[in-house]
């Protein structure tokens, strides 16, 4: 099965000679559909690096990215934008919902942007925010909603459409933790109706939701957790047997 | 079929597998995008105001502009009304009836208007007894009754208020002029020449006629070819050369205006696009492509556009309604509030909306190319080296001072093809203007070198405000040179007075005198009813009148 996400000898290198900072170096990484990866370690670790590339936002200076078995480095930056709405969604600290449109138009954005008509993908939007329980604030403009809306609004925007690749940084940093342990658990919903998650954060109360935590430090994976065994592996023979 | 199922039809997919192309969303897309900046402009409207602001200054004050210049001709002639042709035959023409139907029969509907001289008493101007069909073919655009009704009969008259002043006329009164007497039966007035002297009677009532007009339709090369013996015509043919030429001249300017309103408005949507940044970095996060980000500025653009150009025109236009009665006054006519030349009020709010659409084009490429996380974090894009465009610029402000050279000022075309270039070029030289001035920040008080590397931080906005400011001091300082070279070698001309006033000169040394005519001073044009102003110095000494008595 092809992964949702994958990083192979990734490194990412800012500036040039004296301010050359390298924010990643030589980074693997792989995320399945239904898998939800939190990523951790200190600032300037190369957390958000990390997410911005996996994301194509922009490139890595060297190794290879790919979503959905796509390659991002031969990608024109048209088709990059078309990856992003029809598979990537991303939930960031600060919500960034655009002000101007209400909640449901926020939502319904990416689908429109992809062709989809007004009304179908409002339609859509309505349904995304109905499944966070934002049905009733779907004619509201993001200034009129509490922190915790906003970001259950951002995350029915990255989730709308079919996407399959859920990168999200930081999404509880300006929450308090009910509404911090809320987006976790919509997030872990989604990745169990088959949508890939990354989550950057700091929390590690709020990483334990994760299938697997990533630690780096200074560009490099330190370590990482296992995934956690499942049920069916019971039914396998251990090695010593 | 659920929604989702309808999303996910449209994607046309298949679950496991991911094909990208390079389609852009299309007109929903394109929906979505005008309607968000759209609401961003309802928000943010008032951080707008001076562009809007000036936009509209530009289009009202060129619509009052192009309505002034055109309506200051006459649209209709004052003597020939509608008509395009009229002929004049002597009234001792002994054929003179043959020779009318000849005429009507050559050129169908005309309209004959006869004319007879009135002497007035202390006088050298006299009033022309009109025999004229106040609902004529073509001259029914040069009669209007402003008071009581038209003559009828033999011995009625209705006069003109110059005539009813000059012989203390009201209606009612007889009027004993021409060894006849005829009641004043009314006021009229010739709307195209409010200083048109005249009386009119009723049809063949001005016996005999000195003269005999014929007004009538036809072309130049028609006209030629008629021939009618050696009968001594004169023919005056009509030409719309004069309002048109004044609009288009207006026109001009008014894009010049607009040019300088353009390079502000670039500076404004320049930090309108940087305050936007980080919501144009959040579009390009959920997969908007270059050419959304654009029209999301262009669209604001052209938004600030139509409503300057709407807003503009009709302010221009109450404008012009209130500035009408005054017009009247100095033109000396009548002046229909719709006669406006239509088309140049069209480009004018046309020039606007592409002038905010242009000045947006700039801020919206450079927005599109920042890389969507330097917008995300709101990082302005790094200024591009200033000697980049500096090659380009002095070639453009080269071309442009070059082609303002050749005009003369003179060549409508040239002018404004001029000043686009140097427009241009300072645009383009502006960023080395701002690097230049922020070498000197290292040395300057906080204060200044705060404000000199804010400058060169934000080249994009500097840099056309800059142009601006620059092209304001050029085209000010322009005007004023041409006009003083224009002062210095115009040629003074003498004083055109109205036909009822005269100018006496008297020269020599002594303070009353005859002499020589001077035809070189230049007189206050006294159309007013002031007395003629004589001149009691002599002409060697002509710049010792005192200003007000200068033009």
């Amino acid at each position: 099965m092809t992964a949702a996400l994958e990083l192979r000898s990734v490194s990412k290198v800012y500036g040039d000679g004296p301010t050359e900072v390298q924010a990643l170096r030589e980074v693997n990484l792989s995320v399945e559909a239904g898998a939800l990866v939190a990523v951790m370690g200190p600032s300037g670790s190369g957390k958000s690096t990390l997410l911005t590339i996996a994301g194509s936002l922009e490139d890595a200076t060297t190794g290879e990215v790919l979503v959905g078995g796509l390659t991002l480095s031969g990608m024109s930056r048209n088709d990059r934008a078309r990856l992003r709405r029809r598979a990537i969604g991303y939930v960031f600290q600060d919500f960034n919902l655009l002000a101007g449109l209400t909640a449901v138009e926020n939502v319904a954005l990416p689908l429109e942007l992809d062709g989809v008509a007004a009304r179908t993908a409002q339609a859509a939007g309505m349904e995304a925010l109905e499944q966070l329980g934002l049905s009733d604030q779907g004619s509201r403009f993001p200034d009129q909603l509490s922190g915790g809306e906003r970001q259950r609004v951002a995350i029915a925007r990255a989730v709308v459409g079919d996407r399959r690749l859920l990168l999200a940084d930081e999404p509880s940093g300006a929450l308090d933790s009910v509404n911090g342990e809320a987006v976790m658990r919509l997030m872990r919903a989604a990745c169990r109706r088959g949508v890939a998650g990354v989550v950057v954060t700091h929390d590690a109360q709020l990483a334990s939701w994760a299938d697997r935590v990533v630690f780096l430090r200074d560009g490099r994976v330190v370590d990482q957790t296992a995934p956690p065994l499942g049920p069916e592996s019971l039914l396998e023979p251990s090695p010593s047997q | 079929m659920t929604v989702s199922e309808a999303v996910r039809e449209h994607a046309a997919e298949p679950a496991d597998e991911l094909e990208v192309g390079t389609g852009d969303g299309g007109a929903p897309a394109r929906r979505a995008i005008t309607r968000w900046a759209w609401r961003l402009f309802r928000r943010e409207w008032r951080q707008q105001l001076l562009v809007l602001a000036l936009l509209t200054l530009a289009v009202a004050a060129t619509t009052i502009g192009v309505a002034i210049a055109s309506n200051t001709l006459s649209p209709v002639d004052a003597t020939m009304g509608t008509a395009n042709h009229r002929v004049t035959i002597p009234g001792s023409d002994p054929n003179l009836s043959a020779h009318i139907a000849a005429i009507q029969k050559m050129f169908g509907p005309t309209e004959v208007v006869a004319h007879q001289p009135i002497a007035v008493a202390g006088s050298v101007a006299t009033v022309d007894l009109r025999d004229q069909d106040p609902k004529g073919v073509y001259g029914h655009a040069t009669v209007r009754l402003a008071a009581g009704r038209y003559p009828n009969g033999a011995d009625e008259v209705a006069v003109a208020p110059p005539v009813a002043a000059t012989f203390s006329l009201h209606i009612g009164n007889v009027w004993h002029q021409g060894g006849r007497d005829r009641r004043v039966v009314g006021l009229v007035e010739n709307p195209q020449n409010l200083l048109d002297e005249f009386a009119l009677v009723a049809p063949g009532q001005a016996i005999p006629p000195n003269e005999v007009s014929i007004l009538l339709n036809t072309t130049d090369a028609r006209f030629r070819a008629f021939h009618l013996g050696d009968v001594a015509l004169s023919v005056e043919a009509r030409s719309y050369a004069g309002q048109t030429a004044a609009a288009t001249a207006v026109l001009a300017l008014g894009t010049i205006g607009l040019l300088f309103v353009g390079l502000v408005a670039v500076a404004g949507f320049t930090v309108m696009a940087q305050r936007r940044l980080r919501a144009m970095g959040m579009l390009g996060a959920i997969g908007a492509t270059d050419r959304h980000i654009r029209l999301v500025m262009l669209a604001n653009g052209a938004v600030v556009g139509a409503l300057a150009a709407i807003v503009g025109t009709v302010v221009g236009l109450l404008g012009w309604i209130a500035f009408i009665p005054h017009l009247e006054g100095l033109a000396g006519h009548r002046i229909d509030w719709f006669h406006l030349p239509w088309w140049a009020i069209a480009m004018a709010m046309l020039l606007a909306f592409l002038t905010a659409v242009a000045a947006a084009w700039w801020p919206a490429r450079s927005a599109a190319r920042i890389p969507i996380v330097a917008a995300l974090s709101g990082r302005p894009p790094r200024p591009q080296p200033a000697h980049r465009f500096a090659a380009a610029g002095s070639a453009l402000l080269l071309v442009g001072l070059s082609l303002l050279a050749f005009a003369h000022q003179k060549r409508p075309p040239l002018i404004v093809t001029g000043i686009v270039a140097i427009t241009l070029g300072l645009l383009f030289l502006a960023p080395l203007g701002i690097a230049g001035l922020a070498v000197f920040a290292r040395r300057a008080p906080i204060a200044v070198r705060l404000a000199l590397r804010d400058l060169a931080r934000y080249q994009a906005r500097s840099g056309a405000a800059v142009a601006a400011v620059t092209l304001a001091i050029g085209i000010a300082a322009t005007v004023a040179v041409s006009a003083s070279a224009a002062e210095a070698e115009a040629v003074p001309t003498a004083g055109n007075l109205p036909t009822n006033q005269l100018l006496v000169y008297l020269a020599g040394p002594g303070p009353v005198g005859g002499g020589a005519r001077c035809p070189n001073r230049r007189r206050r044009n006294s159309r007013s009813s002031r007395p003629a102003s004589i001149n009691s110095r002599p002409c060697s000494t002509p710049r010792t009148w005192p200003p007000w008595m200068r033009r």
